[in-house]
C-alpha cells in the first residue's frame, strides 16, 4: 500500500526533526554551562541525517524496501560536537576563570539555534502535511467503496 | 470476463480427463470455490492428476489475473483510472521522501515522471519488466506486483545548497497538492464509474 508507505517515509522525517528538536533545546539550555563531565564547557552539537536504509524485519518487508529503493525515509545518522573554538570573555570573578581571568563559554549561539529551531520546526510541520495529506487520500479511497 | 473464459476452459480440460461417471462438472464459478479442496481423481490414472495440477494453476493464474485487474472488470477508462491512482500513490511516496530528507545532506530530490509513465501503464507496458512463472513450482507474484517500480527520475532545476541537497520544500509542497489534486480527481471518476454500475445493478430507478 503506497499510501501507507508515504506516511511511513514522512513520520521517519518526523522523528529525525523531533530528535533534532531534542538537540536544540540541549544546547539552548547549555548555552551557559562552563563545566561537563569532560572538564570544558559545552561544546554544540547538531544531528547528521541521512536516508535510511530499508529496515530489518520481514522478508515481505526487506523486499518491498528493496522494490522501492527510490523513495526512502530519513534517520539520525550521529550527533556531531562543534569543533568550533570556544569564545573567551573576561570574568575573573567567576569560579572557572583561569589565572589571567578569562572564562571560556560554550560555543553556541543563541540566534544560529533559534534559526535552527524554526527549520526544524517547518520541517516538522511539512511532514505533518505530507500525512495528513496521504491520510486525506486513503480515507477518501475507503469512502469510494463504501 | 477472459479470466472466466480461462476458467472455464480449464474445467473442460479437467472434465475431459475425468473418468467417466463422475458426474456433469459444475459450473465455473463453483468450480473455482470448490477446486482447491476438490478430491483428486482415483489414483492410478497419471493424466488425470496432471489435468488436476494444471487446473490448479490455471485457476490460480487466473485468480490472480482477476484480482490484479480489480478495475478492468469496468472498462478501459477504470483501469487507467486504477493507473492514475497507482502512479499518484507512489508520487506520494516519492515526495514524502524528499520532505523527510529535506535536511539530509547530498541528497538528491527525486520525482516520478507521471506523464511518461501513465502513458506505459495505459499501453500495458511493452518495456516494463515483468515478473513470469515460466514453471509450475513457481511462487505465483502478488497481484500488482507484476510490475517493478516506476522510473524515478532526478528533479532538474533544483536550488543549489551547500551541502549538496536539492530538495526545495515550497516546490515539494506544491507538488504534494498537485498529487493529491490528480488522485482525488481519478478517484472521483472512479467513483462515478461504480455509481453507474451500481445504477445498472440496482434495477435502474426503481430502487
Amino acid at each position: 500500500m503506497d499510501l501507507l508507505r508515504a506516511i511511513e517515509i514522512a513520520s521517519s522525517g518526523l522523528s529525525a526533526q523531533r530528535r533534532r528538536m531534542d538537540v536544540i533545546a540541549s544546547n539552548l539550555t547549555n548555552m551557559n554551562t562552563t563545566r561537563t563531565p569532560s572538564g570544558e564547557p559545552y561544546r554544540r552539537r547538531d544531528v547528521v541525517m541521512r536516508s535510511a536504509e530499508p529496515e530489518g524485519g520481514s522478508f515481505a518487508r526487506v523486499f518491498q524496501g528493496e522494490m522501492e529503493r527510490s523513495a526512502r525515509g530519513v534517520e539520525v545518522a550521529d550527533v556531531r560536537e562543534s569543533r568550533a573554538p570556544f569564545p573567551k570573555v573576561y570574568r575573573p570573578n567567576h569560579p572557572d576563570a583561569d589565572e589571567s581571568g578569562y572564562v571560556r563559554l560554550p560555543n553556541v549561539n543563541m540566534l544560529e539555534e533559534l534559526g535552527d529551531l524554526a527549520l526544524t520546526q517547518r520541517s516538522y510541520e511539512a511532514g505533518l502535511q505530507v500525512i495528513a495529506a496521504a491520510k486525506t487520500l486513503l480515507q477518501k479511497t475507503l469512502d469510494t467503496l463504501r | 470476463m477472459r479470466d472466466k473464459t480461462e476458467i472455464s476452459a480449464a474445467s473442460a480440460r479437467l472434465s475431459r480427463a475425468k473418468p467417466a461417471g463422475q458426474g456433469p462438472s459444475k459450473s465455473a464459478a463453483s468450480k473455482a470455490k470448490a477446486a482447491p479442496a476438490a478430491p483428486r481423481p482415483a489414483a492410478g490414472t497419471p493424466d488425470a492428476n496432471i489435468a488436476v495440477g494444471e487446473l490448479l494453476s490455471e485457476l490460480r493464474r487466473a485468480l490472480g489475473e482477476g484480482a490484479k485487474r480489480m478495475a478492468g472488470l469496468f472498462d478501459d477508462a477504470a483501469s487507467a483510472l486504477r493507473a492514475v491512482l497507482d502512479l499518484s500513490a507512489r508520487r506520494q511516496g516519492v515526495i514524502a521522501a524528499n520532505v523527510a530528507n529535506k535536511d539530509t545532506p547530498g541528497y538528491r530530490a527525486k520525482d516520478v515522471d507521471f506523464a511518461s509513465e501513465l502513458r506505459a501503464a495505459i499501453d500495458g507496458g511493452a518495456d516494463r519488466v515483468t515478473l513470469s512463472r515460466t514453471a509450475q513450482g513457481h511462487i505465483a507474484p502478488a497481484a500488482g506486483a507484476a510490475t517493478l517500480d516506476p522510473a524515478v527520475v532526478e528533479r532538474e532545476g533544483a536550488p543549489f545548497r551547500p551541502d549538496g541537497n536539492t530538495v526545495d520544500i515550497d516546490r515539494e509542497m506544491l507538488s504534494l497538492g498537485e498529487n493529491a489534486m490528480a488522485y482525488n480527481a481519478a478517484l472521483q471518476l472512479l467513483a462515478k464509474k461504480i455509481a453507474l454500475l451500481r445504477y445498472a445493478v440496482g434495477d435502474g430507478g426503481n430502487r
